[in-house]
């Protein structure tokens, strides 16, 4: 918004809230995401405050539905760094599915709560870096690879669980996936410190902007010097770990390591990243998008299951609302081009 | 066309521009990036859309409303980046949307198809080209040739050829040529847009130049008996007396690079030389000759199969790019935006990749010492507009260079690679980038300067290498090279080894 240049003579505070304001406009104008999802965000609250105000617009209500939206948050959080770098992660469900019925099997086995939150952590971790490696030592594309691993993790829940779940009864790991602080979901708070992180490394460390340049054009980016190869590792094993985090809140909620766990939880993920603002193509996104993505699609399904709309429509109304909100950037976007 | 205006958003592209064309006649259009060439020609193509002004065709007012119209209506645009499928085969790019199908079963009819692109092509100087091959099997001139196979089976009168000889050996351009001259005898009229002006004092019967958006003349070269001086002249609006700098009194230094003996199955071999500081070297031959890959080479993005290179007289091991930026290079490589450049960043962002680690605390980046970075190297190397959050795309080829160049300077290099750092650049950035280079060395810096275009290479290097098929087939002294050697040697006609 460099270009909108304050007005000459003008000191008092009114105007310059104004104009403050005027930038705002212009920015949604011009198609800037960020702002466009906040502005959507609320206006889909207004609309459901206004039809639901007893059940809806409850702090309640609002926590829970942050709640609800924490673990697809934190994996699309990594899926956000993948994409950017102009990858895609399609084993994220499976890799929080594996870490948590990780943790549940070396509880069981009576092995120390500690060990096993880290094992399933490192299992998590392990995917990730397996991903990164086939990925880049093979030159395959990450979409096979990621899918190849997703069907290998899920076997390998299937193997340890044989389909059930098993139970958890660790305090610890209940109480991160159930306590509140006042009245905050702890893994609420949890998701909002990763969010932090996350946020501050796409966008104002090396790590971050290198990934950005991998994603824009990867060849002129090895040609630059950026080890490319090792830093999609690095985001890669980022994002599983980022997973197995997930995973043991999802397990702390649920009081079992579910082999269940986190069916849909990749095309989730992406769904949020892409709402966000994220280019398929890599080179642009925000981890600021991808949160909003992510409560935008949890806000809508929870104003309607409160209107008592079936499960099934639902799914139809995310669905239309992600081809929507990424027509309307297309739109936009078109117009950017077609004016350069 | 006449009083053609088109403005984008906070740019006037062309202010009342008029253009005639007759039939066939080679009609080139030349100017600066920027004059509004490409703006014209997408005019005429049907992509973009006047907002003032009339196009006439013979004699009748037309507008067209897409691609397809104005290819209905006889004109052909061949766009740099080539609009075929490179899935498909040649038969089915040249026959794309106007199939033959057979009667009954509407099956596609591939027999017949190939049979008449096959006769499309003899008929452009190409017998038993095989046209059931895919596109992207093709080399860039074969892709050419279906290009205009394709304009020539819908029936285009106005061929428009966007830089068509930049991608094109010297054999191929001068084939090219012989098809335009054959073109015209059909009676198709062509319009040639090259920045290359030798070619199109060569080939054209009429000149138009361009200039920020404005017609500036039209010259007539029946007689062919304009100038390159005449045209860069009405180009950059200025005498350009001296486009090089003056390296008459230049020291060299110490020798920084000596490169022994290097080969590369199938690229290179038996390439030596040495690099002085504050030299700048000069490497000359036709595209393809293997200039870019032993540069490549050098910067570690290809292994040598033997050989070896040492940087101040110290053997060193470059097996990788990280490895060769710790040695001190620095490659700004041919492609600029397929290589150089990430488009989706900023101009900052693009600026500080390489020397990353002066603007960084612990992986975090400074925005402090990027300002400061971003400020210092724009004003140096003035880059133009200085708005660092600007994406570098949107600016010019001129000022993307520099910013490449600006990349590397932070990195603090001892030698700079530049493989043909002024391609797509016009003529007044050019001179700038001479300018830019010629100080480099003056500061002490080794530079090598790839480019295929001698005149630049004559004006601008101390020592002269020639490359062909992978092999050095020639060094000259700034004194002894002349452009007749440079070509004779780069054809592989050269034997004594002179200097």
């Amino acid at each position: 918004m460099k270009d909108l240049e304050p007005l000459q003579n003008s000191s008092h505070e009114q105007e310059k809230i104004g104009r403050y304001s005027v930038k705002r406009i212009t920015a949604l104008i011009r198609g800037e995401r960020t702002s466009g999802l906040i502005l959507l965000m609320i206006l889909i609250i207004g609309v459901l405050a206004f039809l639901q105000p007893d059940t809806f617009f409850t702090s309640n209500n609002l926590f829970n539905i942050m709640k609800q939206a924490s673990i697809v948050s934190i994996i699309a959080f990594g899926q956000t760094f993948v994409m950017v770098s102009g990858g895609i992660d399609l084993s994220v469900g499976f890799s929080l599915g594996l870490s948590g019925v990780i943790m549940a099997e070396f509880i069981k086995m009576n092995l120390p709560p500690g060990v096993a939150i880290i094992s399933g952590l490192l299992i998590s971790i392990i995917i990730g870096i397996s991903n990164g490696l086939i990925i880049t030592k093979f030159k395959l594309p990450p979409f096979i690879v990621t899918l190849g691993m997703a069907k290998i993790a899920r076997g390998v829940m299937y193997v340890i669980t044989r389909g059930y779940p098993i139970p958890v009864r660790d305090p610890f790991v209940i109480w991160i996936g159930n306590a509140y602080a006042g009245p905050i979901p702890i893994m609420v708070i949890v998701m909002l410190i990763l969010f932090v992180i996350s946020a501050f490394g796409l966008g104002k460390t090396v790590f971050g902007l290198r990934t950005k340049a991998i994603g824009g054009n990867e060849h002129a980016a090895r040609l630059t010097g950026i080890k490319v190869d090792m830093h999609k590792i690095q985001i890669y094993a980022m994002t599983g770990l980022l997973c197995g985090i997930a995973g043991i809140i999802l397990a702390g909620r649920v009081n079992s390591g579910n082999p269940n766990a986190g069916v849909n939880f990749e095309l989730d993920s992406i769904a949020a990243v892409i709402v966000g603002g994220t280019a398929m193509s890599g080179g642009e996104g925000t981890v600021i998008g991808t949160l909003l993505g992510a409560m935008i699609l949890q806000i809508i399904s929870n104003g309607l299951v409160l209107m008592n709309v079936s499960i099934y429509w639902q799914t139809i109304v995310a669905g239309s609302l992600i081809i929507i909100v990424c027509a309307l950037d297309s739109f936009s976007h078109a117009k950017e081009t077609n004016a350069a | 066309m006449e009083n053609i205006h088109k403005s984008f958003p906070g740019v006037q592209a062309l202010q009342s521009v008029s253009f005639d064309l007759l039939e066939g006649e080679v009609h080139s259009l030349v100017g600066e990036n920027g004059a509004g060439k490409s703006t014209l020609m997408k005019i005429l193509g049907g992509v973009y859309f006047p907002e003032e002004g009339q196009i006439f065709l013979d004699g009748n007012e037309i507008n067209f409303k897409s691609p397809r119209d104005s290819m209905d209506n006889g004109v052909s645009v061949i766009y740099q980046e080539f609009n075929l499928v490179p899935t498909l085969t040649v038969a089915e790019n040249i026959f794309l949307g106007k199939e033959y199908t057979k009667k009954l079963s509407k099956e596609l009819d591939r027999k017949s198809m190939n049979r008449d692109a096959s006769a499309l092509m003899e008929k452009l100087g190409l017998p038993n080209f095989d046209c059931s091959r895919y596109v992207r099997k093709l080399s860039v001139a074969q892709q050419q040739m279906v290009e205009i196979a394709k304009a020539v089976f819908n029936k285009a009168r106005i061929l428009v050829m966007d830089e068509p000889s930049a991608v094109l050996s010297q054999t191929e351009t001068d084939l090219l040529f012989a098809l335009i001259q054959d073109l015209k005898t059909k009676g198709i009229t062509i319009i040639y847009i090259s920045h290359r002006l030798t070619e199109v004092l060569e080939l054209s019967d009429r000149i138009t130049v361009l200039r920020d958006g404005q017609f500036v003349i039209t010259f007539d070269n029946h007689e062919k008996h304009i100038t390159e001086d005449d045209l860069v002249n009405k180009m950059v609006g200025r005498d350009i007396s001296d486009i090089y700098p003056d390296r008459s009194d230049v020291t060299f230094g110490e020798k920084i690079l000596e490169v022994k003996d290097i080969s590369k199955a199938g690229m290179f071999s038996h390439i030596s030389f040495d690099l002085h500081a504050g030299e700048i070297l000069g490497f000359s031959g036709l595209v393809g000759a293997g200039r870019t890959e032993v540069m490549k080479a050098l910067f570690g993005s290809y292994s040598i199969d033997e050989g070896e290179v040492s940087i101040h007289g110290i053997p060193a091991k470059i097996n990788s790019i990280p490895a060769a930026i710790n040695h001190g290079l620095a490659l700004v490589p041919e492609d600029r935006k397929g290589e150089g450049l990430i488009l989706c960043l900023s101009m900052s962002q693009n600026m500080i990749l390489s020397g990353i680690k002066k603007v960084q605390n612990f992986g975090v980046l400074l925005r402090k010492s990027i300002n400061e970075m971003v400020g210092h190297y724009t004003e140096k190397l003035d880059i133009r507009p200085s708005l660092p959050n600007r994406k570098i795309k949107d600016f010019s080829g001129g000022n993307q260079q520099k910013v490449v160049i600006a990349k590397w300077l932070a990195n603090n290099p001892k030698i700079m690679i530049l493989d043909e750092p002024t391609r797509g650049v016009d003529v007044g950035a050019k001179v700038e980038i001479y300018k830019l280079i010629d100080e480099l060395a003056k500061s002490g810096m080794g530079v090598i300067f790839v480019s295929s275009e001698q005149l630049e290479i004559l004006g601008m290097c101390d020592r002269v290498f020639v490359l062909h098929n992978g092999e050095i087939s020639g060094e000259f002294s700034k004194e002894s090279a002349t452009e007749e050697l440079l070509l004779t040697a780069a054809a592989g006609l050269y034997k004594k080894k002179s200097l």
